[in-house]
């Protein structure tokens, strides 16, 4: 367990005790979990497929206890169901099965979110991977480091460049190294995609047949906004205001008056959005493992492709292949073979809106003013290569993936590497506009401290308002109401615990033109109490006894078990209460104990002292096990002999915690029927939530709670854009850590969170730092899932839907 | 632990170079395989492949030589040797090859086969040939690039209704695509089935509105069904309407099907300047050098010795 990242813990806790309680007869029908394809306004494609032919079911609705809503498909073992007449942007709860039973239970990690109505510019993410698919540990590490570091603030979109199923693309690859490798994120992320060469060994563009196109189902009829394609080889889609346009490098054709070019043209031509960003796998610029002047897919996607999109204002490019992370500066034109960066790059500069300042293009989709090429490569296989293209800003020979967020007249790219750390990010805005610098999302603020707030300005704007949300944006407290715009402010903290706090800068004078952190950052007002210590009383039953799971419900009656302070246990002469020592051993002995709450919690960990295995249930939900790998049912004997007294430590779940009554319930198990000793006690200690609605103090004297946010105590338990179960919220953080190669004379960027009031969990010392926090991972999680922030989405869409275009 | 060198044996004996890197790389890594390998002929290949795709050709024809010679029965052999005579010029080689290949690939692979066969018969001008494998292509897939090549040949002789009959059932099968759309447009205005081409165009409409690109496909139409004012009140509103759009969003594209409504409304000096615009910014653009030769077929008789 130790070697794991907490994420996986997380996501494999909860997996477990979904399997073990949920869903105990029904999960080994699944070969591929629910993923969401073809998002539009109205519409979402539920996939799944099973191990034997049924038709196939989908229930839908706005709450994940009530999904009144049916849709159907015929009989088959892959299910592909269209849900339609559904609301544009809003989020709507799913469960898959058959006509007779459920494969997945409604709940809040199940959900689905239809694309908001184009045009709109909704602030939105997307997560970047590309050449992911080994189903090594290297994958795993990207996934994990992108979960952790966006925490709360999941993508609703999931792009991937190509290679998703090493080697060969077989169907057996996809379930094991894509579906299998991204199951908690693809049940509520509508994934897009492009063909790999990988891929392209055993599935056919021509043919629109293989693993692939089985796989996916793309738009060809221009469902999703865009012209039709006639194929899913290479399709377009709107969302919010920014157009995707996916091409096909590997196997149709790259001719200038093929169809796909001649298809893209005319896309690009009719789109009337005000970003436009397109991806395929075989990149146009790259030095790693592949090389963009010598491979003839790269170089006719240079020659050919880039010219119409360049001349129809392509503002992103994205591609894999190349295993590698290389991000251009702002180039255009840069067309022949082989590259060279002479009167093609519009920006020598960093792109960071707290280094050079963001890359500043017209507003519309002006031709040639300028284009940043990111290559994306490096999401699982292992990297190679010269790193030394003449267009890059940056060539990076580690493993990450990249997150998207764009948000009215900004987009923002940030490179997430696999050990967690920040190492790329650029910011690009059109017309007049700010980008925030920091706070951008996963700091976590030290509350009472002094930490700058700190943006850029892209045209002239001379003084401008501050805002804070401590609920994501739900309501909003005026820091500074006009203030002369010099780009950064000290901004005291206020005393408010708060995982989704959000700083919103805007010109005083026009209203509209404004940016927001890309991600909720960290308040931590509270501190961590122990609820439970070592030596503190806990029924337990010793008597061999079978109780099946109803004993891990506060319902069940324990009046009859006996009670004794810890440590519980037999064989070492250091317990103070003594258990029964029958001969054979019996598997497992149980204990109970009930806490009471006045809070919502924020954090929790648990020091464990075992001897054997222990599982430890939270309210019925399984939140911690060691050694338990035989199964958590009383007949399990421990699946392997722990040291004497064993001591484990670990920060869990909090989502099962409830204000009121909560039932601890541990099961302690033997390795065998001869084990000469066991061992039980258990610390737990809790962080609460401190005014979990409010927000801080106005013009930068904190303190002052505000009678902010609508999020209260006690509601349904919907989260806003992420929900416990697979997500770790660690804070993730906007610094930047320079220990890249730099191209073309520049050097990375280099770390720019230096304030001691943060914690930049995204440099290294920031992530040894996450990992030992009393703050859990699972803390946002729990927080929104408590709060029933259910609340902050219906507020933050109506405040998005309503937002004016800047 | 025993058992661990027979499975990195396997892996190398199984597995191809995986394209994990580029060619040069690939080349190496199966240099070193042949060496370790060298009964494996599957590799010789490979590597052909990958220095044909370096265009190291003499090189990729030996491997090939090497190959029929120790095993005529490998399927990849003529395909790849196939593709090698394409590259070195030798259409019939290349034919015969991808002939050879047809004759013994399993179904599953012949539609991108004959498409490629398809292709050389094309450049050796057996026109029947040639679309025999883009139609059988098409009919084993549905990649649209088959299809429009097959009624490229048929409008190549002038066999509207063959070509028609084609595009027509391709729309319904490619889900609307564009290019099929727009090749059936074409094929309609030939055989003058006017009120049938402008059926199609306008169902290009997102909303209740036509984009100026359409407009002026619609007004050109019209011209030709010689419904001249009906063109020219098209066009007008299309020149009004990307007049808007290059407000908004005043990018080259727009700029260049600006130039070609006012050719269309008769303006080519002002069709020009945005042309002048467009090659300063985007000479590399595909379709400027052929609208550069319509504007100044246009200008000429005013304007000579000015462009």
């Amino acid at each position: 367990m130790k070697s794991f990242p907490r994420s996986f813990h997380l996501v494999g806790l909860l997996a477990l005790a979904s399997a073990s309680y949920s869903l105990p007869s029904f999960a080994q029908n699944l070969v591929r979990h629910p993923y969401l394809q073809m998002g539009t306004p109205s519409s979402v494609t539920v996939v799944w497929t099973t191990d034997t032919a049924s038709e196939g079911v989908v229930h839908v609705g706005d709450d994940p206890n009530n999904l009144s809503q049916t849709f159907n498909s015929p009989s088959g073992t892959q299910h592909e169901v269209k849900v339609t007449g559904l609301t544009p942007g809003k989020r709507y709860y799913y469960s898959v099965g058959t006509n007779s039973k459920m494969l997945t239970v409604g709940d809040s990690d199940h959900y689905l979110t239809t694309s908001p109505t184009p045009a709109v510019p909704m602030k939105f993410r997307a997560w970047i991977v590309g050449d992911s698919g080994t189903g090594g540990t290297g994958q795993a590490d990207v996934r994990d480091a992108m979960l952790n570091h966006v925490g709360l603030y999941q993508p609703q979109l999931f792009l991937h460049m190509g290679d998703m199923a090493y080697n060969s693309g077989t169907t057996s690859e996809f379930s094991a190294n894509f579906f299998g490798a991204y199951t908690g994120i693809l049940r509520h992320t509508m994934t897009w995609a492009t063909l790999g060469n990988h891929e392209g060994s055993n599935s056919d563009s021509g043919t629109q047949t293989g693993p692939y196109y089985t796989a996916y189902v793309l738009p060809k009829a221009g469902e999703a906004g865009g012209v039709p394609s006639g194929t899913e080889a290479y399709y377009s889609f709107d969302y919010a205001n920014t157009h995707f346009i996916v091409l096909d490098s590997h196997d149709s054709s790259r001719a200038v008056n093929g169809p796909m070019l001649t298809w893209m043209k005319s896309d690009l031509e009719t789109t009337s959005q005000e970003w436009i960003v397109a991806f395929w796998h075989h990149p146009p610029y790259t030095k790693g493992s592949h090389n963009s002047d010598t491979e003839s897919q790269l170089v006719e996607m240079r020659e050919n492709a880039l010219p119409i999109l360049e001349a129809g204002g392509v503002d992103l490019v994205l591609g894999g292949h190349s295993h590698i992370y290389e991000r251009s500066f702002l180039v255009d034109g840069a067309y022949n073979t082989p590259t060279t960066a002479a009167g093609h790059i519009k920006d020598p500069g960093d792109g960071k809106p707290d280094g050079q300042g963001p890359y500043v293009k017209a507003v519309g989709n002006q031709a040639h003013n300028g284009t940043v090429y990111i290559v994306a490569g490096h999401g699982g296989a292992g990297v190679s290569g010269n790193a030394n293209h003449p267009l890059m800003y940056l060539s990076e020979l580690a493993q990450g993936s990249c997150i998207l967020d764009i948000q009215g007249n900004r987009l923002a790219i940030r490179n997430i590497r696999k050990d967690g750390v920040i190492s790329d990010r650029f910011t690009m805005v059109k017309g007049t506009g700010l980008a925030i610098a920091s706070p951008d999302g996963g700091e976590t603020l030290s509350a009472g401290a002094t930490v700058p707030i700190t943006w850029a300005t892209v045209g002239t704007i001379a003084n401008v308002k501050l805002e804070f949300s401590a609920n994501d944006g739900g309501t909003w407290q005026t820091i500074a109401a006009s203030i002369p715009n010099q780009g950064n402010y000290n901004w005291q903290v206020p005393s408010v615990d708060t995982n989704t706090g959000l700083i919103r800068v805007s010109d005083a004078s026009t209203p509209t033109v404004f940016d927001e952190s890309n991600a909720g950052f960290k308040i931590a007002a509270s501190q961590p109490e122990k609820v439970i210590s070592f030596g503190d009383d806990w029924k337990y039953d010793d008597q061999g006894v079978d109780h099946g799971t109803a004993w891990l419900q506060s319902t069940f009656d324990d009046g009859a078990w006996k009670e004794g302070p810890g440590q519980l246990g037999y064989g070492d002469g250091d317990e103070a209460t003594v258990l029964f020592n029958p001969s054979p051993n019996y598997p497992s002995v149980y204990f109970r104990k009930q806490i009471v709450l006045d809070k919502a919690v924020s954090a929790a960990s648990l020091n464990v002292l075992h001897d054997d295995g222990v599982v430890v249930w939270i309210n019925g939900t399984q939140v911690f096990s060691r050694y338990a790998d035989n199964g958590v049912d009383y007949g399990s004997f421990a699946s392997q002999t722990s040291a004497d007294n064993e001591l484990s430590s670990s920060d869990i779940d909090t989502t099962p915690f409830l204000v009121g009554a909560n039932q601890i319930a541990v099961m302690v198990k033997q390795s065998d029927g001869s084990s000469s000793d066991t061992s039980f006690d258990l610390e737990l200690t809790l962080t609460k939530i401190n005014n979990p609605g409010g927000s801080g103090g106005s013009s930068g004297s904190g303190g002052s709670a505000g009678a902010g946010g609508s999020a209260s105590a006690g509601s349904s338990g919907q989260s806003t854009m992420g929900t416990a179960g697979n997500i770790s919220a660690g804070a993730g953080g906007s610094a930047t850590a320079g220990s890249s190669t730099a191209a073309g004379g520049n050097t990375a960027g280099t770390g720019s969170d230096s304030n001691p009031a943060t914690t930049p969990a995204s440099d290294d010392g920031g992530c040894s730092c996450r990992m030992s926090s009393p703050i859990n991972t699972a803390s946002a999680a729990g927080l929104v899932g408590l709060l029933a922030l259910g609340h902050l989405t219906r507020a933050r869409s109506r405040r998005r839907r309503s937002k004016p275009q800047n | 632990m025993k058992c661990w060198p027979l499975v990195l044996l396997g892996m190398v004996v199984t597995l191809p170079a995986t394209a994990h890197e580029g060619p040069d790389a690939q080349i190496r890594k199966l240099n070193q395989e042949i060496t370790a390998h060298p009964n494996l002929i599957q590799l010789r290949v490979e590597r052909a492949a990958n220095y044909r795709r370096q265009g190291h050709l003499s090189e990729a024809m030996l491997d090939l030589i090497y190959v029929r010679d120790h095993d005529p029965s490998l399927v990849g052999l003529y395909t790849e040797r196939a593709r090698t005579r394409l590259a070195l010029g030798n259409l019939i080689g290349a034919e015969q090859d991808f002939s050879e290949a047809l004759r013994r690939q399993g179904q599953q692979s012949w539609a991108k086969t004959l498409a490629e066969r398809a292709q050389v018969r094309t450049q050796l001008g057996t026109w029947e040939l040639a679309q025999a494998d883009f139609v059988r292509a098409w009919e084993l897939s549905s990649k649209p690039e088959w299809l429009l090549r097959a009624g490229e040949i048929d409008e190549r002789f002038q066999r509207w209704g063959k070509a028609s009959v084609r595009y027509q059932h391709g729309l319904k099968k490619l889900h609307g695509a564009l290019t099929v759309r727009l090749a059936l447009i074409r094929v309609l205005r030939k055989q003058k089935s006017f009120s049938q081409a402008k059926a199609l165009v306008g169902e290009l409409k997102q909303g209740n509105n036509l984009h100026p690109k359409w407009q002026l496909l619609l007004g050109e139409i019209n011209n030709e069904a010689g419904e001249h004012h009906a063109a020219r009140k098209q066009w007008q509103q299309a020149l009004s309407d990307i007049n808007q759009l290059l407000k908004k969003r005043p990018n080259t594209l727009h700029r260049l099907l600006r130039a070609r409504i006012l050719l269309a409304l008769g303006q080519p000096k002002a069709a020009w300047q945005d042309v002048e615009q467009v090659a300063k910014a985007a000479p590399n653009l595909p379709e400027l050098p052929e609208l550069q030769a319509q504007i100044r077929h246009r200008l000429v008789p005013t304007t000579k010795g000015t462009l």
